[in-house]
């Protein structure tokens, strides 16, 4: 194997792949990174068994071949280099890979045969969507972070994808809460889809999407067991969840008795104070809704045990009865720091009085709608 | 027939419950067993070995009035036991009788068996031991009489009654014990294990009824000397901890002192420092009705107690005197009377639980300094300022480099009797509030440890210990506190039981529902769960309660005893052990654990952190 690439070509890609890397794993090949040159070009993989990365790099090959090599080694060296021409030689049969620099660093570093590397499933019979880039990284942005950490169910480890016709819907729920984004496709499907991605890839996949135009190619293997992103240079593939996502379409709140319309900053910034005591006892944070014709309202409160109190208002457009609810105030945080945006004005909060699920919207837009279950606290005067 | 004697004749029948296979020989016609057999089979029963046979001597001379006794016993006493107490005596035409089955001066009717306040009084222990040893003497003066009479057996058979010298009193001379029996004898534990039963025997009498004074001389040594304190029963019982365990033991210990709310069981006693925790269960003695009893239910109420305030796999060092009215226990159940039956065994367990904590929660205990808390006991002159030996230290480089000393990783039990080291610290008890002094978080060892900076050194804590124990004080806040606020489910999870998490779960539904679960049955062996405490913060529901049913077990517990449910719960949502913690994350736990009211242990009793003295790793160095 013989190529010719520039250091910050190949600087890129070992940073993109680097993201799969299974830098603490006792099987060698996980640690290393795969380099393989062919008439298509130079591609870089890394995977960890759960997800792959494949990043392809300008470069030229005199020589096809294929080595693997531990990334973070080449990595280290590649970012220390100054000189902008890179040239990798891997003599036949050898296992060394031969790094010279334009400015005559020369160095050798040992890898191990490329036929021991995981193999990275293809492209063969299946679904192909095409999603503009700008659209699919809100959508994640949305829903990804209401997947559950803990895998007690693997299923709400994941985000669950739904085509039917044009349209996609995401969802992410962890018994607590419930995000729901629907969005256009540019593809039709024949059929109605579902499947269910891991938060975790899809928290990568967002990292690779721009905030623009660029198409995302979706590949859904025609078995359903792997799904594989192309954006621009890189592909990245990730097993799927197995198993059937809960039907989550009952548990969104057809009505409310309260609602509250405000600038989603401003109750951020509410929060925010109010979060400082809450998250010294168990998270809890009160809201109190107040319709009356003179105060528009949400009163917040929260209780640090010992250390204190705090009570913040800020003012809403409150419709319907007042009324009061408590939240885990890191959910809340979490709702509100997508919910508010900068391409967002106003946020609607929905309560149907202080055990219902409440329900958080963005005003002018109906394709998101996150549900948050209530803590059940004392309330002082009841 | 009397009904011990009944009892005697059916056991006499089914020799100890040994598994013959049964002798089918109708030529033989049924017949009563001769005397002498029946009495070697109820030896067998009674007097297992030597120590029991002291304790029945012991008991005799008790039911005599004595106020002193001397014991003597030689080879582990399978040579020779010997007693002499200053009690009532016995009357010369008294004596042969003494040696009869079911003869006793202690029980005429059936009815007085249901109102015993003697410890005798079945009248097989001396028939049996005079049919087990090869020589038996009784020497005994009644109080008052002219002269002492002395009857002798051997084997069994007795040489008869002749006058004797004697002060006012008895002495029981057994020599050769097992002589008659054999395969007893070839069963025996070795004469350490012996010995230390006969010492058990011996300190059980003395805590019984410290107003007796009591010498043991066993094989050369003199291990128990104990005399009467004046004074009320505390002094006494506290005069007799002393002299059966230490000074210091018994000084420092909470005596306890409580009546149930019917007034019909009494409790007395002395609950020992968590510093006194012993490795075994040695130091914990009940006693009902004055008798020395094993009874794992008691022994589990006690532990129970102390749950919190010792370590993991450590033993209290305790003493519980339980009166009760004679007819509302039965001590009939197995000859040698270490079993004991309570009418209202839930009474009793309660009891002694309220007693302890109360006790406990009351003391203040003497303590090692230990972070965060005031040092001013810091120069407790009896510890040895640099203790090398016993060292809970060990170094894990060898030869020339330097010493790095890590904690052993399990130092719980082992190190809680012996004396603290100087610069590090192993947290026992957490009896008092002691907060913790703000630590600056440095790193993480092993995935285990968060490396802290304290005021005086180098603190190692365990994460998974310091979340358990952040969770656990969160979960048992007040219930009038925000803390203990529900998480509700979304959608309720519905989880399927098998047989043992079914039974858990309707043992321990109270508790859980007092700590925040919302938990309803739904339908046969499936629970639907509602809610969890919202300091859990896990949406786990399934995972967490089945784990918290596993590890409660169906063991019953009070009701408002949320502690172990609380610290299951706690441990099962807590960072595990080679969980990469970030450093924000790192920094969180230790300040939610220098909020906790015991931060030094966690719910389990196991220590959260250790401290590494500035001055020890600068003496280390050659610095100092």
């Amino acid at each position: 194997m013989r190529i010719q690439t520039s250091q910050a070509a190949l600087q890129h890609g070992l940073g993109v792949v680097a993201r799969a890397v299974a830098a603490r794993h006792s099987l060698d090949q996980l640690r290393h990174v795969h380099l393989e040159a062919d008439d298509d070009g130079v591609r870089l993989t890394a995977t960890d068994t759960e997800i792959a990365m494949i990043c392809s790099i300008d470069a030229v090959v005199s020589e096809p071949g294929a080595i693997t090599i531990p990334h973070r080694f080449i990595n280290d060296l590649v970012s220390a280099l100054s000189s902008s021409e890179i040239t990798i030689d891997v003599a036949d049969n050898s296992l060394v890979a031969q790094i010279r620099a334009s400015d005559a660093n020369e160095s050798s570093i040992n890898g191990m045969s490329p036929t021991t590397y995981p193999n990275i499933p293809g492209i063969g019979d299946g679904d192909w969507i095409k999603i503009v880039a700008r659209d699919l990284r809100d959508a994640l942005r949305h829903v990804v972070f209401a997947a559950a950490t803990d895998d007690g169910r693997p299923v709400l480890t994941g985000v669950h994808f739904r085509f039917d016709g044009d349209k996609m819907t995401l969802a992410a729920a962890d018994g607590f809460r419930l995000a729901v984004y629907d969005m256009n496709v540019a593809t039709e499907l024949s059929e109605r889809l579902e499947i269910t991605v891991p938060a975790r890839a899809l928290t990568e996949l967002e990292r690779l999407l721009t905030d623009d135009d660029a198409a995302v190619e979706m590949y859904i293997h025609a078995d359903r067991t792997y799904v594989r992103f192309h954006v621009r240079a890189v592909q990245m593939t990730a097993q799927l969840i197995q198993g059937n996502y809960p039907s989550y379409d009952q548990l969104i709140p057809s009505e409310y008795q309260t609602r509250a319309i405000l600038p989603g900053s401003v109750l951020q910034g509410g929060v925010r104070s109010a979060a400082v005591f809450a998250r010294e006892s168990s998270g809890i944070i009160r809201l109190i809704f107040s319709g009356e014709s003179d105060d528009q309202s949400i009163t917040l409160t929260a209780r640090a045990e010992e250390l204190g109190n705090h009570r913040g208002r800020v003012d809403a457009a409150i419709e319907g009865e007042n009324s009061r609810i408590a939240y885990n105030v890191r959910y809340l945080q979490d709702v509100l720091q997508v919910a508010s945006g900068p391409a967002v004005s106003e946020i609607a909060m929905e309560t149907s009085g202080p055990s219902n699920p409440g329900v958080f919207r963005v005003v002018g837009r109906d394709n998101y709608v996150h549900v948050l279950m209530p803590m059940f606290v004392q309330w002082e005067d009841a | 027939m009397s009904r011990a004697a009944g009892r005697a004749v059916r056991d006499a029948a089914e020799p100890g419950g040994q598994t013959r296979p049964p002798i089918r020989q109708p030529a033989r016609p049924i017949r009563e067993l001769a005397d002498p057999v029946a009495a070697q089979i109820a030896a067998g029963e009674v007097v297992e070995r030597p120590a029991a046979a002291l304790k029945e001597l012991i008991e005799n001379a008790a039911d005599a009035g004595a106020e002193r006794l001397q014991i003597e016993i030689a080879a582990a006493g399978r040579e020779r036991i010997a007693v002499h107490d200053d009690g009532c005596g016995i009357a010369e035409h008294e004596l042969a009788l003494a040696f009869r089955r079911h003869a006793t001066s202690k029980l005429e009717r059936v009815a007085d068996l249901s109102r015993l306040a003697s410890y005798g009084f079945r009248g097989e222990a001396l028939p049996a031991i005079a049919a087990a040893a090869g020589r038996v003497r009784m020497t005994s003066r009644p109080r008052g009489a002219a002269r002492a009479a002395r009857i002798e057996f051997e084997d069994g058979v007795s040489l008869g009654l002749r006058p004797a010298a004697r002060a006012e009193g008895t002495t029981v001379e057994v020599d050769d014990l097992f002589a008659n029996q054999p395969a007893r004898r070839a069963f025996l534990a070795g004469p350490r294990a012996e010995r230390a039963a006969i010492l058990r025997t011996a300190t059980d009498a003395v805590l019984a009824r410290p107003g007796a004074s009591l010498r043991l001389r066993l094989d050369a040594r003199s291990p128990l000397a104990h005399e009467p304190a004046a004074g009320d029963a505390e002094s006494q019982l506290r005069a007799a901890a002393a002299s059966v365990f230490n000074n210091r033991a018994a000084e420092r210990a909470a005596w306890l002192e409580r009546r149930s709310e019917d007034g019909a069981v009494a409790l007395d006693g002395l609950a020992g420092a968590s510093d006194d925790a012993r490795r075994t269960r040695d130091g914990l003695r009940l006693f009902v009705n004055g008798r020395p009893v094993h009874d794992r239910r008691l022994s589990f109420a006690v532990q129970e107690a102390y749950r919190g305030w010792l370590a993991a796999g450590a033993f209290p060092l305790c003493v519980v005197r339980l009166t009760v009215p004679a007819e509302a226990v039965d001590v009939n159940i197995h000859p040698a009377k270490t079993e004991v039956k309570l009418r209202d065994p839930g009474a009793a367990f309660g009891l002694i639980q309220r007693a302890i904590r109360e006790a406990l929660a009351r003391e203040s205990y003497r303590s090692p300094p230990r972070l965060g808390a005031r040092s001013h006991e810091a120069e407790q002159p009896d510890l040895p300022d640099q203790a090398e030996p016993g060292s809970t230290t060990r170094p894990v480089f060898d030869g020339t480099g330097p010493r790095v000393a890590l904690p052993t990783p399990v130092p719980r039990a082992a190190v809680l009797a012996e004396p603290r080291l100087g610069g590090w610290e192993q947290a026992s008890s957490a009896v008092r509030d002691e907060r913790l002094p703000p630590l600056r978080m440095v790193g993480q060892l092993h995935r285990t440890f968060i490396i802290a900076e304290g005021p005086a050194g180098l603190v190692l804590v365990d994460q998974h210990g310091a979340h358990e124990r952040v969770v656990y004080e969160r979960l048992l806040a007040a219930p009038e506190d925000a803390a203990r606020a529900l998480q509700p489910l979304l959608e309720p999870v519905l989880i399927n039981l098998d047989a043992a998490e079914a039974a858990s779960w309707s043992a321990a539904r109270e508790r859980l529902d007092g700590l925040g679960f919302r938990v309803e049955p739904f339908g046969e062996r499936t629970l639907r769960v509602r809610a969890v405490p919202a300091a859990l913060q896990t949406a786990d529901a399934e995972r967490l309660l089945r784990g918290v049913l596993a590890d409660l077990g169906d063991e019953p517990a009070e009701p408002e005893r949320f502690d172990r449910a609380a610290a299951s719960a706690a441990c099962h949502v807590s960072v595990r052990r080679g969980a990469v913690l970030d450093p924000p994350a790192m920094a969180a736990l230790l300040r939610d654990l220098e909020r906790c009211r015991q931060p030094h242990t966690c719910p389990h009793g196991r220590p959260t952190l250790v401290e590494i003295a500035a001055d020890d790793v600068l003496r280390r160095f050659g610095r100092k």
